[in-house]
């Protein structure tokens, strides 16, 4: 599969900072995948996206769309020529135009009737049809998201952009909207960066995650390797909580709590822990426990797991518990 | 019933709104004893129709089409220009295109007519070569053109500050997401940014069409007969106020349909659009052919309305420099400042009061009553005097025999402060109704469950956030005032003279070079003015 | 507190208030002169009552004493026309006043017979004419300029202004609306520019080729030709002065004229600052700074004025300007002259 967007050592630095945004990026997608974004506040991920849409110029290396090289320090092309889509944070659907206006601003070199059949298909994929006329401010949170979405499809861009797109939606809406995105980006073909805070927007919709601390790409796979594999605590903790583990050798390694079992004292590989506190989460109980061997926690001290809800447990009552790094059956 | 009655009053009517209301009355009477007089009609309204006044609404609407135009083309290119772009010259001429504004219509006339007497030579070929036709022509085109272009680049500032303040925070994400949509410059200031600085423009442009309108100075000079100069012709002419007034009623009529014009054609497109600030944005950059365009856009606008007259004016003032100077000018300067900085001050409290009100109490009318009082703006300053003179007249009859005449108020500086508070209420209004809607309301209920009345929610929440419009909308009527001139001839006390009423004495008298140096004063001191709005307001993003 | 309040009130409106004593008088003028302010100051330091003044536009002034009534502080009016000054007389604003020395020494022609008004200083509205273009011979009356042969060579400023609208009273009071207006359409026609700018405009237009003739007052002329502006001097000098209607009624004349309030507190002093500004010292002054001709018979003229010479005036009663304004005014609306 060919490459459709590459960033070679880019760097950007704000002049009111001095601290850069971004660094060392080498990042490069294929056709057709999905890359998710994630990373604490401030890590750079938007500044990655305004790099590569072409609202930022970055002060060192290259981005490279397809075969064309569309920022370096000999060249530059404007956003409105690289043909890349970015969905944004709020929607940024333009006041004074109606939906069919909104939709239609990004395909206006098309004759008439192509945009209006272009306009009724991508309506009905996202359940917009029959509100043409309506004016953004007359539709709901959940029609205003996916009418954004649908804007910066229309035109069929290679690469599309995605700035928190469910960020304002509640969370049934948001698992809905996920599902639908998906199939739609599938269907295009297109290559898709999505940036997200929400580990279950990256882990549910993209191929590979590249996880972003401080500027610099900490650690990039797929959500299966990502999520059971984690460098550091930073990347683990993106995800959900995690546990470390020390082994002999001191090494940290990161334990989600679905690995962590309970099994009888006698068995290998058993560690003593005491149970701090427990509570429900509805599916299963969550207990908090602390190994004998405090060491073997590392800096949290604190591991958590879940039970199964039948199974009862009492504070200050020890348990046994080994993990595996394997998905139980 | 009555309790009914009570509970509404005592939940609507607060110190507050009770204010307002009263303010707003007192501020309506002057213009409602005009205003009586408009009942019948008067006895030459007919011999007005059958002769000038098709000619006076005529030129009237042609000078407010053609300067409107012209002050839209200099401001908004300019405007956008330096909101959205980094270009030689481009930090400096963000606060410079204010300046113009501090010029007095009048008084870029004088300078502009310079160029009637100068093209005389160039028409008397005209007419040597092409007859009388061609001629005629070419002299209306001239002096329409003349007028046109000096009115538009003394008046354009109002446009300009508006669009700018839209351009500027016009959510970025808009631009940009219209960029990404495939639209180049060009095209996304024709559909997206234009579009959404409308209700901006439509602001500016009204202030502007008000002024065209009442301007009495410039039109009378360059022989352009408009309904402003049909009023007092009418009325002191013909000596029939009623058809005068009908005349200041047609004017209303005619802002009226302009505004509702566009109103309707609005529809039910928005333009503004409620996200968060962006943050300072940053500015492209233009090189070469690029930058000089750009620059270029900005100094014409610049020269024409106010480079050429200043340095005409600072010409002027070399040469009769040590003629105008006498002891006597320090106290007018003082006169000046004096009366424009207190009435001003008055004036932004009082858009100050009436503001808050109405966020306290967002009944219909209420908006009403400071809508109105606030339509001082739209009359002739002249009218305007007269009805003040009239109202303080009655009042001194009721009061002449307490105390000897100790509280006659003719010819008292109250009476003028009061005038200026009549016209120029709306100048001050605007930019303050503005203000105060763009604070949050939860912040004013925050402060309120925390047990901090309305007074002290005023004085601790709002007064912070509106510091730099409260500035803005001192400076525009500080310098209104400075400017006047018809309100403050005609109402002062004896031996009383601002640097307007000096200036124009000079040039009345024909020493138009003199009053070059008034003129320069008035301007420096609106110019430093305009700089502290331009500082506060539209530099820095809020 | 409330005791408090209204003492405070009162020192703000006391301290702003303008105050007279019986040494001051008090003057609403529509003159824009800096030869007055010397005029005033000589007066006050030989009697030592002072002079306030309020200048504006004699309309405005006269909607201000309308309004202010018998509390206004004004004691005398003072304008550029006897227009106005009757129509102050009219609305009941001004007083008589009985002066020997008035009557002595300003001819009935240019006083109210009842003594409301009197005038102080003279002009005569004329041709002014580009001596290189025109002979004398051929300028005879203001009824001639309405002949097709001016026909774009004449120049007028805007019938807005006062002097005008005074001129073509007397037209009408001589020839009657129907012909006044007939007039006014034809010179109208004969304009070599729409009407704007001010009389001297009029004239450097006529110096600059524009025209060749123009209806200007005499003083402008005086004042260009002593213009610190070399251009002005140029145009001034190459301008000659006609005086129309010599054979018949004669030139057109106006005064500036001042009456006493009918609202004074300080009668005396009044007619004091009138007296002085007929006195010969007064009256010597107006030729030579403000070329204006003296009231009085017999003042010496400036060696400008005598250069224009002597000339007939039209003797029609000046209180008559005013009267016929409003038809004036109808008259130029009905002809288009804007």
């Amino acid at each position: 599969m060919s490459v459709s967007l590459e960033f070679r050592e880019v760097a950007k630095c704000y002049s009111a900072s001095d601290q850069p945004a971004v660094q060392d990026i080498n990042l490069s997608l294929n056709e057709g995948e999905i890359l998710a974004l994630v990373g604490a506040s401030g890590s750079g991920k938007t500044t990655l996206l305004r790099l590569a849409v072409g609202l930022e110029t970055p002060d060192t290396g290259q981005i490279i769309l397809g075969e064309r090289i569309v920022a370096g320090p000999a060249h530059w092309v404007p956003p409105e020529r690289r043909g890349i889509g970015l969905v944004f944070q709020d929607g940024a659907l333009f006041p004074h135009l109606n939906v069919e206006a909104n939709l239609t601003y990004g395909i206006y070199k098309l004759s008439r009737d192509e945009g209006k059949a272009i306009t009724e298909r991508l309506l009905e994929m996202v359940g917009l049809s029959g509100k043409e006329k309506r004016y953004p401010h007359e539709l709901s949170g959940g029609e205003r998201q996916r009418l954004g979405i649908v804007r910066a499809l229309a035109p069929q861009p290679r690469v599309i952009l995605l700035d928190e797109p469910f960020g304002n939606l509640d969370p049934a809406l948001r698992c809905t909207m996920r599902e639908e995105v998906r199939s739609l980006l599938v269907e295009f073909k297109t290559t898709v960066i999505l940036v997200t805070h929400d580990p279950g927007d990256s882990l549910a919709i993209a191929h590979r995650i590249a996880v972003l601390c401080d500027g610099r790409i900490d650690q990039t796979g797929t959500p299966e390797e990502i999520y059971r594999n984690p460098k550091s605590e930073y990347c683990a903790g993106l995800f959900g909580p995690a546990n470390c583990l020390v082994d002999d050798s001191g090494k940290q390694q990161w334990v989600r709590p679905d690995q962590l079992f309970v099994v009888n004292e006698n068995q290998t590989d058993a560690i003593e822990t005491r149970v701090l506190s427990f509570h429900q989460t509805g599916r299963h109980t969550e207990v908090a426990v602390r190994p004998r061997d405090t060491a073997l926690a590392g800096d949290q001290k604190v591991w958590r797991l879940y039970l199964e809800s039948t199974h009862l447990v009492e504070e200050g009552s020890s348990i046994w518990v080994t993990w595996n790094p394997f998905r139980k059956e | 019933m009555i309790a009914v009655l009570n509970r509404y009053l005592r939940r609507e009517l607060d110190l507050w709104s009770l204010a307002t209301v009263l303010l707003g009355l007192i501020l309506l009477v002057p213009l409602f004893t005009v205003a009586i007089g408009l009942g019948d009609i008067g006895p030459k309204w007919d011999h007005l129709k059958s002769t000038v006044l098709s000619g006076y609404v005529f030129n009237t609407l042609l000078l407010v089409i053609l300067v409107t135009a012209l002050a839209t083309l200099f401001a908004v290119p300019a405007a956008w220009v330096i909101s959205v772009f980094e270009f030689p010259g481009h930090r400096v001429f963000a606060w410079v295109l204010i300046l113009p504004l501090a010029i007095p219509t009048y008084v870029s006339a004088f300078v502009y007519f310079q160029f009637t007497e100068a093209a005389i030579p160039l028409l008397v070929n005209i007419r040597n070569v092409w007859g009388i036709e061609g001629f005629q022509v070419a002299e209306i085109v001239l002096r329409y053109g003349l007028l046109t272009v000096l009115m538009a680049s003394v008046l354009y500032p109002y446009i300009y500050i508006s669009a700018r303040a839209s351009f500027s925070q016009q959510r970025q994400r808009l631009i940009e997401a219209a960029h990404t949509l495939g639209h180049g410059l060009w095209s996304v200031f024709f559909s997206v940014a234009l579009p959404l600085a409308r209700p901006a423009l439509v602001g500016g442009g009204s202030l502007v069409v008000m002024e065209v309108i009442n301007d009495y100075g410039a039109v009378h000079f360059f022989g352009v007969p408009t309904l402003t100069e049909g009023i007092f012709r009418t009325w002191f002419g013909l000596g029939d106020l009623s058809s005068a007034l009908r005349l200041a009623g047609l004017i209303m009529l005619v802002v009226f349909m302009i505004l509702l014009l566009e109103r309707a054609q609005r529809g039910r497109a928005r333009y503004a659009d409620p996200g968060h600030r962006s943050k300072p944005r940053t500015l492209r950059k233009l090189r070469g052919l690029q930058g000089a365009f750009a620059t270029g856009l900005c100094l014409i606008p610049l020269t024409l309305g106010f480079l050429f007259p200043t340095g005409q004016l600072v010409i002027w003032a070399y040469r009769s420099w040590g003629k105008v100077f006498r002891t006597e000018f320090a106290m007018h300067l003082l006169n000046s400042f004096i009366l424009a900085i207190v009435a001003a001050l008055v004036l932004t409290s009082i858009a100050l009061l009436f503001s808050y009100s109405v966020k306290l109490h967002p009944v219909r009318w209420l908006k009403s009553i400071t809508g109105i009082a606030a339509l001082g703006y739209a009359a002739p300053g002249a009218v305007v005097a007269v009805g003040v003179m009239v109202v303080i007249g009655s009042l001194d009859r009721m009061t002449a025999s307490i105390g000897n005449g100790a509280f006659l108020l003719s010819g008292n500086l109250l009476v003028i402060g009061f005038a200026y508070c009549v016209r120029f209420l709306a100048v001050s209004l605007q930019p303050v109704n503005g203000g105060m809607s763009r604070i949050c309301g939860s912040l004013d209920e925050a402060s309120r469950s925390l047990g901090r009345g309305k007074l002290a929610t005023l004085w601790h929440i709002n007064l912070p956030l509106l510091r730099g419009t409260l500035v803005a909308a001192f400076t525009l009527v500080f310098v209104d005032i400075l400017k006047e001139l018809p309100l403050t001839m005609i109402l002062r006390p004896t031996n009383f003279e601002t640097m307007a009423t000096t200036a124009f004495s000079l040039a009345k008298e024909g020493r138009i070079h003199e009053c070059a140096v008034p003129s320069l004063i008035l301007l420096a001191a609106g110019g430093l003015g305009l700089m502290a709005i331009d500082r506060l307001i539209l530099t820095p993003q809020r | 507190m409330k005791e408090k309040l209204t003492l405070l009130a009162s020192v703000v409106l006391f301290s702003l208030n303008t105050f007279t004593s019986a040494d001051e008088i008090n003057l609403y003028s529509h003159r824009h002169y800096e030869y007055d302010k010397v005029l005033f100051d000589k007066f006050s330091k030989e009697t030592g009552i002072k002079v306030n003044v309020v200048k504006a536009g004699a309309d405005e002034l006269i909607e201000r004493l309308k309004a202010e009534g018998d509390n206004s502080k004004a004691d005398l009016l003072m304008t550029v026309d006897a227009g106005r000054l009757q129509r102050a007389k009219a609305a009941g604003l001004l007083r008589p006043v009985e002066s020997k020395l008035l009557s002595e020494r300003i001819p009935a022609a240019y006083r109210d017979s009842e003594g409301t008004w009197f005038g102080v200083s003279m002009r005569a509205r004329i041709l002014a004419y580009a001596k290189d273009r025109v002979e004398p011979g051929e300028l005879k009356s203001y009824e001639d300029l309405a002949d097709p042969k001016w026909r774009g060579r004449i120049i007028v400023r805007s019938s807005s202004n006062i002097y005008n609208q005074s001129l073509m009273a007397s037209i009408i009071a001589e020839h009657g609306v129907h012909d006044a207006r007939a007039w006014a359409q034809a010179v109208r026609k004969n304009m070599a520019r729409p009407p704007q700018g001010s009389d001297r405009d009029q004239i450097r237009a006529v110096a600059a080729g524009l025209a060749d003739v123009a209806i200007v007052n005499t003083y402008y002329v005086g004042l260009l030709i002593n213009s610190s502006e070399p251009k002005d001097q140029t145009v001034g000098k190459g301008t000659g002065i006609f005086f129309p209607n010599q054979s018949d009624r004669g030139t057109h004349v106006n005064v500036s004229g001042v009456g006493v309030t009918k609202a004074s507190k300080n009668f005396e002093a009044a007619i004091r600052f009138i007296e002085f500004l007929v006195s010969d010292e007064a009256q010597a002054g107006f030729p030579q700074v403000t070329h204006e001709y003296p009231i009085v018979e017999g003042a010496p003229w400036s060696g400008l004025l005598n250069s224009w010479g002597e000339f007939k005036s039209d003797s029609l009663e000046l209180g008559i300007l005013g009267e016929l304004n409003a038809a004036a005014v109808t008259v130029f609306n009905e002809a288009g002259w804007e």
